[in-house]
């Protein structure tokens, strides 16, 4: 099958991504049969680059990113084919794969609050992590966990090492887990809207903090999000997500400014930007489909104004609209 | 705004505020420290404004800064520690004022949590109808009004008045909680970030019913936000509060067009575009909101402030009206005449 991953290569040599996902589908089985919440996915990330998946609660979005670093429960149904720095995701052992999380990926969550473990405090939980993975003594470990705390703009890190979650606001808490996620150096860092439950002032810190290091540590990074602006503010390329598809993906430049697919227009559409005072905003009507009820044709079809009979019942394939530009629809067929 | 017919529930005369809320004050009990000197938190703190009729007000501000629980003080829905209300002209709970009671029948809530908000074991109907025979509605008119209600949120009665809330989607609930809020026709509807937990697609279904409402049923609006961009869609005044206090407010087009206050500027800035070319280089803003117990004197914004001086760690700004006259005021030292902070004119 052809592969539309995100960020296909752009320079004459063809290097091997750091991530590719080919076919990806997950399912949920419940009362005897499978919920299909991810359906076939692929994509590739090249190391040092940015992908956003934007979607709505429900489209998949965190399933799909869990499923890299594999923390779904063991009764969930994985097909397709994760490559992870060269290492096959799916058929990896359990301890094999324990040796892979933390240097090779590690995962920042919506809320640090249910992350961190409330009864240590934040320098012993990064320590621990240390001493663990990288086999540091404690007081390597403790001069390292104080530097990731600097590294991540923690104002009077020593002292905060000994402070407990609680005791931190939540944009530091924030801060505080991407430096336990960065402890050992990850080459892929998965982030799963972790800054959704910030403030406005705190979120656009984190974001360009997640933006800088990503850079200077040459990371590469799947930021998971449901709000657009927030992929404009950190991608390279985006996935947009709907009913456990990828939708449209590109670069964020063309996906953003010129949108293809009638799900990416309509959420543009649809959200306030600066639209005058009072008009009536363009809503994409009804609501994302129960993941229950599998449609034959586009997921997206019974919400969508220029729909035809055919998108009920063919899965529209993906098109090319540019060199880094794909949209699955058949108005673009 | 257009001409309308005289509402005769309009007691106070056109001019009149709808609502009136006058040094109100809310603070919570912490704990004590080891000398036996009690902290308080204080969430809403001396916080004074009017509301006119037929007006939306939109209020912002980052978690902590006491929007909600400004929200529950100015319904009654919590007792106040000071202040009064007046709504229509009227003191609120007092001997020759309105009573509670009548009061709460005009002025109705939406919260945030749609499903928290409403109980499990009732159907819609008997959600929508629940209110209005409390308040001695006989049931039959009630249950033609909650179907009336269903219709106009755009739930058809038929299919979803024998719904229990767990059937709905998240959209559908904020629909039922906006219905209830209207099943007593009240006059005032507070609203406490009613589609923040909603999706984008279905947060403009919700945000253009409002718009819809607002003008069938003549509301007024107390809209909370952390979201600007949907309060100035909304809006038509707007109020920025900080740690409890009101730091700026104004009509939507001067807060936000002509921000005075620096914590304004910084919310603003940190708005983000979803064009790509528009991406943000440096965080307006450093740090977290400083915690709301015991805060500290002077102003509140200080800690955060780029132009800090000795004046605002000692003296606590007041609201002061700006020259334009036109109803927007702000809470800093920069622009009060003679405060005694460099950048402001010297009295």
């Amino acid at each position: 099958m052809m592969n539309f991953g995100p960020s296909l290569p752009r320079h004459s040599e063809v290097t091997r991504p750091l991530l590719s996902v080919e076919g990806l589908s997950v399912a949920f089985p419940r009362e005897g049969r499978d919920i299909q919440v991810v359906r076939d996915v692929s994509l590739s990330l090249e190391a040092g680059k940015v992908l956003c998946i934007i979607g709505e609660s429900g489209s998949g979005k965190s399933v799909t990113l869990r499923s890299i670093m594999r923390l779904l429960q063991r009764s969930t149904r994985v097909e397709g084919r994760i490559v992870l720095d060269g290492h096959e995701m799916t058929a990896l052992p359990e301890r094999r794969l324990a040796k892979l999380r933390g240097p090779v990926v590690s995962m920042v969550f919506q809320e640090p609050m249910n992350a961190f473990d409330p009864v240590y405090s934040v320098g012993e939980q990064i320590t621990e992590t240390l001493r663990h993975h990288e086999g540091m003594d404690s007081k390597a470990a403790n001069l390292r966990a104080r530097e990731l705390l600097d590294l991540v703009q923690v104002p009077r890190a020593a002292e905060r090492l000994s402070a407990y979650p609680h005791e931190l606001s939540g944009g530091l808490r924030q801060r505080a887990m991407i430096a336990l996620a960065l402890a050992c150096g990850p080459k892929l860092l998965l982030a799963d809207e972790p800054t959704t439950a910030l403030d406005a002032t705190v979120q656009i810190q984190v974001l360009l903090l997640l933006r800088r290091l990503q850079r200077e540590l040459g990371m590469a990074m799947i930021f998971v999000t449901h709000d657009l602006a927030v992929g404009a503010q950190i991608a390279d390329d985006v996935a947009v997500m709907y009913a456990g598809r990828f939708v449209e993906t590109g670069s964020a430049h063309s996906v953003l400014r010129n949108p293809s697919h009638p799900y990416t227009k309509g959420l543009m559409a649809s959200s306030v930007g600066d639209k005058p005072a009072g008009a009536m905003l363009d809503a994409i009507p009804g609501q994302p489909p129960d993941p229950s009820i599998l449609l034959p044709g586009c997921s997206f079809a019974p919400r969508c104004s220029k729909h035809v009979d055919a998108c009920l019942t063919s899965i529209p394939r993906p098109i090319h609209m540019s060199s880094n530009h794909v949209a699955c629809c058949i108005l673009q067929d | 705004m257009e001409s309308v017919a005289l509402d005769p529930r309009d007691r106070g005369g056109k001019v009149q505020p709808l609502l009136i809320a006058r040094s109100l004050k809310k603070y919570f009990p912490m704990g004590r420290s080891l000398l036996g000197k009690r902290s308080y938190l204080h969430a809403v703190d001396d916080v004074s404004f009017s509301i006119g009729k037929r007006e939306t007000l939109g209020v912002v501000g980052e978690s902590g800064c006491g929007k909600s629980t400004l929200a529950r003080v100015l319904l009654d829905l919590m007792r106040r520690d000071a202040g009064e209300l007046i709504f229509d002209g009227e003191a609120v709970g007092t001997f020759d004022g309105i009573s509670r009671s009548e009061f709460r029948k005009s002025a109705q809530m939406v919260f945030q949590d749609s499903y928290a908000s409403l109980n499990p074991r009732l159907t819609l109907e008997e959600t929508l109808t629940f209110g209005p025979v409390y308040h001695g509605v006989k049931r039959a008119e009630a249950v033609t009004r909650a179907n009336d209600l269903l219709h106009m949120v755009g739930l058809e009665p038929r299919r979803y008045a024998a719904a229990y809330p767990h059937e709905l989607s998240g959209g559908q609930r904020q629909r039922v909680n906006i219905a209830r809020a209207l099943s007593l026709d009240p006059r005032l509807v507070v609203m406490d970030e009613p589609v923040s937990a909603l999706d984008k697609s279905v947060e403009a279904q919700v945000l253009n019913l409002l718009i819809e409402l607002r003008q069938r049923m003549s509301l007024t609006y107390v809209f909370i936000s952390h979201d600007l961009n949907v309060v100035r869609f909304l809006s038509d005044r707007v109020m920025v509060m900080y740690l409890g206090k009101i730091v700026e407010i104004g009509p939507v087009d001067a807060v936000f067009n002509r921000p005075k206050h620096p914590y304004t500027l910084g919310l603003l800035a940190s708005r983000l575009s979803t064009d790509p070319d528009r991406r943000i280089d440096s965080a307006p803003l450093s740090g977290d909101p400083p915690s709301p117990i015991n805060p500290p004197l002077g102003c509140r914004f200080a800690s955060r402030c780029a132009f800090t001086e000795g004046v605002c760690h000692v003296r606590t700004p007041v609201l002061t009206q700006q020259a334009s006259d036109d109803g927007h005021s702000t809470a800093c030292h920069m622009v009060d005449i003679g405060s005694g902070h460099s950048k402001a004119a010297q009295a």
